[in-house]
């Protein structure tokens, strides 16, 4: 009775249940071990497969019957599990008492438990579970060591005894307290034995681990540190800041679903406006993001203030002036080598030479960087021999800008070549904006004579009326281009390589005279302010999908604008505001699968005439054919020409010749 | 993913696009539960949308005890009215291959083929059928390709009971960082078709209750996933270089995965395509500008073909004998291209070109 008390003790006092379940545990251990290796060397013949299942079943029975205390109590966690009002503490208690009963028993050197024993064959056929009249406690006692004493040897491999671990089982579940402990009792018998491993035994102290995230923390948060005084003054200067407010315009795309995550975006805020502090800058803007297969590109759309870009010329220089080298070295090669096969007369096509910056497909400056927080890259200026190039290929990004673009065609440059060729093509493609928000400067007046490039310099209408979202909505004809569009050739103002090459290499006039009939025509491309309307779709589908944020309240609906052309490219307009945004794998959208450009056919070594080709030997009977033909020639002209006679005779010879 | 993990899962997820703005995601909230109700489904699991020239399908899955039973699937054009998708069948998904394109928008489209050739044509009129399809019928093709892909999960998350039945793993607390890094943490949640190839010494290692799918370590082509630690390395996100729009997402050490689908349902085929040749995988990997074989025991080193299949979507055609040094054309790339141009040249086909 005591014992059940201290059983249904409140669960509040843990700790103190804790502490008698130890010196519980304490008090019986030792003792157990003992009687334990005791009976192990008595028991060990006794115990021989036939008896266990016995021993079990007499074990279990007994304690159902719940005659002996002891067995009672034993029995109690085992088979009801939930909705027994007893707890870890109270089992383990109950069975170190046991356990103490069942040493004293032992020290009365009982031997092993024997068929001939009373006690034994309980469960012969005929006997009920529970009607049975047993005959003597003491042998349901003897029968319950016993069956603990099975129980309590331990394995050979791990070490570890089957009772021990049932007490760890039960004491956890009852600590614990799982809904459905029976559905998992496998897995948490399972812990157990893993938890058993994790005893830490030495007395050397871990390291304490560092995890790859703590590294990316540290450069995030330095994007919260406030910059120093003095640059906050400059911009103060400078009175405008050109920071965008990107939180503002990923608040509206964010209406219609498109958009990082919030604190992303406030992470990439954050970024931009290091970069624009750190560089001098006009304009800025968060362009998009483009996906890679190791890391991702976040990128920044800038404009330098004008007479600050003089780095990069030099850069170019620098470049061409290594191909200067390298050209210099072949002529000597050829120099040296006179012995030489002739030059080969194949002149590459006049380099299309890359549009000034500021102009065209460089008006803009692009920086990215993988992570926000991370150092920005400046991207050099696109070459018109990369768009183009560009347009054939259809490469997944890795997220290293100094990664090699394995392609056929080659591509003339790396991966930062690469994204700058496709952002350039996204912008010329996917960067519209509102009817009449932009409009053309006025100082232009004579754009008829520039022809079909058209006039590249607007501005921001003062007097821009927006148009509500649903008129946004209804018809593509209300937006329009903003960014102009990309010639064949790889520029946004044709230039025509013919002229160029004429006057430099006067010498060559006569070659050229050949080429110059054909002449070139100039490409053209939509003008700029073009509307949407006029896009050519991918066969049937047309170029954008236009949808509202909300359908149900429309006084606040936002127009979102997706492309088909470029899928991952938004634009949103709401009132006023508008905006343009990528977020994509910087691949163009193509009808089926992308097909690469087969490779040019190869050269012809030689004219291929009946001169040179090998005719085919004549089959038996055309010989057979011929040779009656000869004859009845022969037969004709009687008289006998000796030349005749000696052409058959050559003939014959010919014969014998083929049959070798 | 469970609608109520839907807001987080979003958060993690989000590249870019989700195709849910914030009145669609409000609905869904309250929508998807009621969906619940009136099916009587287990629990519902939002799958993602698939995006269409005029409308979007946003698509929902039924699940019942089992989780790895067949799913009862349902769309909607508005996240609040949903319908119920018929099961896929082979015929459908076969039929959906053919077609080219953005998704329409509106499920009672039908698809009319002008451009599927001659034998098809007949095969089809035999069989006294339209020649039309209807989109939701290549809606239900396409998710059924799509799920059966790239629908992953994470190693342990998912277990098998001693009857066969799948069930959520209570006892799943994450991948860890090291096991997040690595492709062999992942599995298909399909019938696994890898499994049984395995030999007896790889098989070794598995535990048959929580290893009873396909990992993604040896997914054809390889390089078809990008595994990717994200928002400063906590998270772990995966994408679907096959089904660009597929992202996974899992946050290590915890119990949060799942993965969203939103995209054009348009199966990328450029990276590379395995078609059977003899019982070899012909593989041509346009990233890197290589075509290999895959033999029977995994190895590329075949020396050569004699006789070369190539493939017309939907056909095959004999081209002879050839002999192709297998070696040169992993040497030189531009080698494999001269070899196609050869067979142009030879055959009266206009243009070949990779798949």
């Amino acid at each position: 009775e005591e014992r059940k008390e201290a059983g249904r003790a409140p669960p509040a006092d843990k700790q103190a249940r804790r502490a008698a379940r130890a010196a519980a545990e304490w008090s019986g251990a030792p003792a157990q071990r003992e009687w334990e290796r005791q009976r192990q060397q008595v028991q060990k013949p006794s115990l021989c497969p036939v008896n266990r299942p016995r021993e079990l079943q007499q074990f279990h029975r007994l304690s159902l019957k719940a005659s002996l205390p002891t067995a009672e109590a034993n029995s109690r966690p085992a088979p009801s599990g939930n909705g027994c009002p007893g707890n870890g503490c109270r089992f383990t208690s109950v069975a170190s008492e046991a356990e103490g009963l069942l040493g004293r028993l032992a020290m009365a050197e009982h031997g092993p438990y024997l068929p001939h024993e009373p006690g034994y064959g309980l469960y012969q056929p005929g006997y009920g579970l529970f009607d049975d009249q047993t005959p003597d406690p003491d042998h349901r006692m003897l029968a319950c060591q016993n069956a603990k004493a099975y129980l309590l040897q331990s394995s050979l491999t791990s070490g570890l005894n089957l009772y021990d671990h049932l007490v760890n089982v039960l004491t956890k579940i009852l600590d614990e307290r799982p809904a459905n402990p029976v559905d998992i009792f496998e897995n948490i018998s399972k812990d157990v034995k893993a938890a058993q491993f994790q005893k830490k035994m030495d007395t050397l102290r871990d390291e304490h681990e560092i995890l790859p995230s703590f590294e990316s923390a540290e450069i995030r948060r330095n994007l919260f540190f406030k910059s120093d005084a003095g640059d906050e003054e400059r911009e103060e200067e400078l009175g405008e800041i050109p920071l965008p407010n990107v939180m503002e315009t990923a608040f509206y795309f964010e209406q219609g679903g498109i958009g990082l995550s919030r604190d992303e975006t406030y992470l990439i805020f954050l970024a931009l406006k290091k970069l624009v502090s750190v560089q001098p800058i006009q304009t800025c803007r968060f362009w998009g993001r483009i996906l890679g297969r190791e890391k991702n590109y976040i990128i920044a759309e800038v404009q330098f203030r004008e007479g600050e870009e003089e780095e990069e010329t030099e850069e170019e220089e620098v470049i061409d002036e290594g191909d200067k080298r390298m050209d210099e070295v072949e002529d000597e090669d050829e120099e040296k080598e006179k012995n030489e096969p002739p030059k080969s007369t194949y002149k590459p096509p006049p380099v299309i030479p890359k549009e000034e910056n500021g102009t065209g497909a460089n008006k803009h400056v692009y920086f990215v960087c993988n992570e926000p927080g991370e150092p920005w890259v400046k991207l050099p200026p696109v070459t018109p021999a990369q768009i183009v190039c560009a347009r054939k290929i259809k490469k997944f990004f890795t997220g290293r800008l100094d990664a090699p673009i394995v392609s056929f065609p080659p591509f003339p440059g790396n991966e930062a070549n690469y994204l700058r060729a496709q952002i350039a093509r996204i912008s010329a493609g996917t960067h519209v904006s509102p009817l009449g928000y932009y409009r053309f400067s006025e100082e232009e007046g004579d754009e008829d004579e520039e022809g079909g490039g058209g006039r590249d310099d607007y501005e921001e209408n003062p007097d821009f009326e927006p148009l509500s979202a649903f008129e946004m909505v209804e018809s593509l004809s209300t937006w329009v281009h903003h960014v102009p569009s990309i010639l064949k050739q790889g520029r946004c103002v044709w230039f025509n390589p013919l002229q160029k090459t004429e006057e430099e290499e006067g010498e060559e006039e006569e070659e050229e005279k050949d080429e110059v009939p054909d002449e070139l025509q100039q490409e053209t491309g939509p003008p700029l302010l073009t509307p949407l309307s006029e896009d050519e779709g991918i066969q049937n589908i047309p170029a954008w999908t236009v949808s509202l944020s909300t359908r149900l309240i429309p006084q606040y609906a936002v127009a979102i604008l997706r492309s088909n052309r470029w899928p991952g490219a938004y634009a949103f307009a709401c009132g006023t505001k508008f905006g343009n945004i990528y977020f994509g794998w910087g691949h163009k959208y193509s009808l089926g699968n992308h097909t690469p450009a087969l490779p040019p056919p190869v050269q012809p070594e030689y004219p291929n005439g009946p001169e040179i080709r090998e005719a085919a030997d004549p089959t038996v009977e055309e010989e057979l054919a011929f040779k009656a033909a000869q004859e009845q020639k022969a037969l004709e002209g009687m008289e006998g020409e000796e030349e005749e006679e000696e052409e058959e005779f050559e003939e014959d010879e010919e014969e014998e010749e083929e049959d070798d | 993913m469970e609608p109520a993990a839907l807001p987080t899962a979003l958060q993690l997820a989000a590249s870019g696009d989700t195709g849910l703005s914030l009145e669609k995601r409000a609905a869904l909230g309250a929508s998807l539960l009621l969906l619940q109700r009136d099916y009587r489904f287990e629990r519902v699991w939002f799958w993602g949308c698939i995006q269409g020239v005029r409308g979007t399908y946003y698509i929902a899955q039924g699940l019942g005890p089992d989780l790895a039973a067949p799913r009862s699937r349902l769309y909607s054009l508005n996240c609040v009215e949903w319908s119920l998708l018929p099961p896929a069948t082979v015929e459908m998904v076969e039929q959906a291959a053919l077609l080219k394109g953005l998704f329409q928008g509106d499920p009672s489209f039908e698809y009319e083929y002008a451009e599927v050739n001659a034998e098809d044509d007949e095969r089809f009129l035999e069989d006294g059928k339209e020649l039309t399809i209807k989109e939701e019928n290549r809606l239900v093709a396409t998710i059924e390709q799509i799920d059966r892909a790239v629908g992953i999960i994470p190693r342990r998350a998912f277990m098998k009971t001693p009857l066969g039945s799948v069930h959520e793993n209570r006892n799943f607390e994450g991948l860890s960082l090291t096991e997040a890094k690595k492709l062999s943490s992942y599995f298909h949640f399909t019938e696994p078709v890898n499994l049984k190839n395995k030999t007896l010494l790889e098989k070794a290692d598995l535990d048959p209750s929580t290893d009873f799918l396909d990992s993604l370590e040896h997914d054809v082509p390889q390089g078809s996933w990008t595994v990717q630690f994200e928002k400063g390395g906590t998270v772990v996100v995966l994408r679907s270089l096959l089904w660009l729009g597929l992202t996974f997402y899992h946050v290590p050490m915890t119990k949060q995965y799942g993965y969203i689908y939103c995209g054009t349902g348009w199966k990328i085929k450029h990276i590379c395509q395995p078609k059977t040749i003899l019982g070899r995988t012909l593989i041509t990997d346009m990233e890197n500008m290589k075509i290999y074989l895959q033999g029977e025991k995994a190895s590329p080193v075949v020396k050569n073909i004699n006789v070369l299949y190539l493939l017309d979507p939907g056909r095959m055609h004999k081209l002879g004998i050839l002999k192709w040094m297998w070696k040169k054309c992993t040497c030189l790339p531009t080698t494999a291209m001269h070899f196609l141009l050869q067979i142009t040249d030879s055959t009266d086909f206009k243009n070949i070109s990779f798949w």
